[in-house]
C-alpha cells in the first residue's frame, strides 16, 4: 500500500503529511523548552542570592565555540538539503557527514566542560543557577544527540533510497534539517541567557 | 527541478548564506554587550532582545518561515501565544506574589551557598 502524501502536498494544508507533523513536533518541543525557561525566569526572579555574573563560572569560551560550531552545522545541513535538490549525492554525502561530525564535536566541547565543572565540585545540587544549566543543557544535549542519530542514519543507510525514491529522501533530509536548526534555534537563547546574563 | 527554478533556488541558498555572517555578528555583538558597564536590567533587555534576532533569523532563513504555507503560521501562531504566556506568567507572580519579593532576606544578608565556586 502507497502512503499518501510523502511527497506531493495535501490541498488542504499545502504541505507533505511529513512536514505538518514535524512542524507540530517542534511546537511541542518549544512548549518542553519554554516550561524550563519558564522555572527558569521564576527562580531567578525569586531567589535571594541568584549567581548574576554567571560568565564568571561558566566558560563564555566553550559556549561561544559551541555556539560557531552549531551555526556551522546549520549551513552544512543547508547544503546538504541543496545538494539533493541539484541531484548530487556525493555532495550530499560529504555536507551531511560533516554534519554528523560537527555535532559531535559539539557534544565533546560540552563533555569537556561538565567535566571541568565537576572537578571544581560543581554540580546541580551546588547552586540553583547551576541545576538550571546542567537541566537545560542536558536536555539539549539530549536534542543534539537524537539529530545525530537521525542525520547519521540519513548520511548511511538511510540514503539508499535515493535509488528508488530521491524525492521522498529529499525530504527527510529536509525535516531532519528542520529539527537540527531547531537545536540551533534553542541554543541562540541558551547561550545568553545562560553564559551571558 | 527546471532550469530556471535551480536559479532561484541557488539565489535563495545565497541569501540564506549571508543570513549565516548577520547571525555572526549579532551573536557577536550580544557577547560584547556582557562587557559593557550596564545595569542589570538593560543587560537583560538587551541579552534577550538580541537572542530574540538571531532565534529569528534562524527562524525565518534557516528554517524557511518566510517561505512556508499558512497552515505552519497557524500552528505556530498558537504556538507563540502559549509560550508568550509560559514566559509571562512567572514575571507576574513575582511582581506580584510577596513570598517572591518581599519575605525574602536581602541578598547581601542571605548565606552565600556559592562562595566556594571558583
Amino acid at each position: 500500500m502507497q502512503i499518501p502524501y510523502t511527497v506531493e502536498a495535501r490541498e488542504d494544508t499545502g504541505l507533505y503529511n511529513g512536514k505538518v507533523a514535524m512542524w507540530l513536533f517542534l511546537a511541542s518541543e518549544v512548549m518542553l523548552f519554554g516550561a524550563l525557561f519558564s522555572a527558569y525566569v521564576l527562580l531567578r526572579v525569586g531567589h535571594p542570592n541568584w549567581l548574576y555574573g554567571a560568565d564568571k563560572h561558566l566558560s563564555l569560551g566553550m559556549g561561544a565555540l559551541n555556539t560557531g560550531i552549531l551555526i556551522g552545522s546549520g549551513i552544512t545541513i543547508l547544503m546538504a538539503w541543496a545538494s539533493l535538490k541539484f541531484r548530487d549525492l556525493g555532495g550530499y554525502k560529504l555536507w551531511m557527514g560533516l554534519t554528523v561530525v560537527l555535532g559531535i564535536v559539539f557534544l565533546c566541547v560540552k563533555a569537556t566542560e561538565y567535566a571541568s565543572k565537576f572537578e571544581h565540585g560543581i554540580y546541580p545540587s551546588t547552586h540553583t543557577f547551576f541545576a538550571v544549566y546542567f537541566v537545560l543543557t542536558a536536555l539539549h544535549a539530549l536534542h543534539v544527540i537524537g539529530g545525530i542519530g537521525v542525520n547519521a542514519w540519513l548520511w548511511g543507510p538511510g540514503s539508499k533510497m535515493w535509488e528508488t525514491e530521491p524525492e521522498r529522501l529529499t525530504n527527510r533530509v529536509e525535516l531532519a534539517g528542520l529539527f537540527w536548526h531547531f537545536v540551533d534555534f534553542v541554543w541562540m537563547f541558551l547561550f545568553p541567557v545562560l553564559y551571558l546574563l | 527541478m527546471d532550469a530556471h527554478d535551480q536559479i532561484a533556488f541557488r539565489a535563495q541558498l545565497r541569501s540564506h548564506l549571508r543570513m549565516v555572517l548577520l547571525l555572526a555578528a549579532v551573536i557577536a555583538v550580544n557577547v560584547g554587550v556582557a562587557f559593557l558597564p550596564l545595569d542589570r536590567g538593560m543587560r537583560v533587555v538587551l541579552h534577550v532582545g538580541l537572542a530574540v534576532v538571531a532565534g529569528g533569523i534562524v527562524l525565518l532563513f534557516f528554517m524557511h518561515l518566510l517561505s512556508e504555507k499558512p497552515s505552519t503560521f497557524l500552528m505556530l501562531g498558537c504556538t507563540a501565544v502559549l509560550f508568550a504566556a509560559l514566559i509571562a506568567l512567572p514575571i507576574f507572580a513575582a511582581h506580584n506574589h510577596p513570598l517572591l519579593t518581599e519575605s525574602y532576606p536581602a541578598p547581601a544578608a542571605a548565606t552565600n551557598r556559592t562562595s566556594h565556586v571558583p
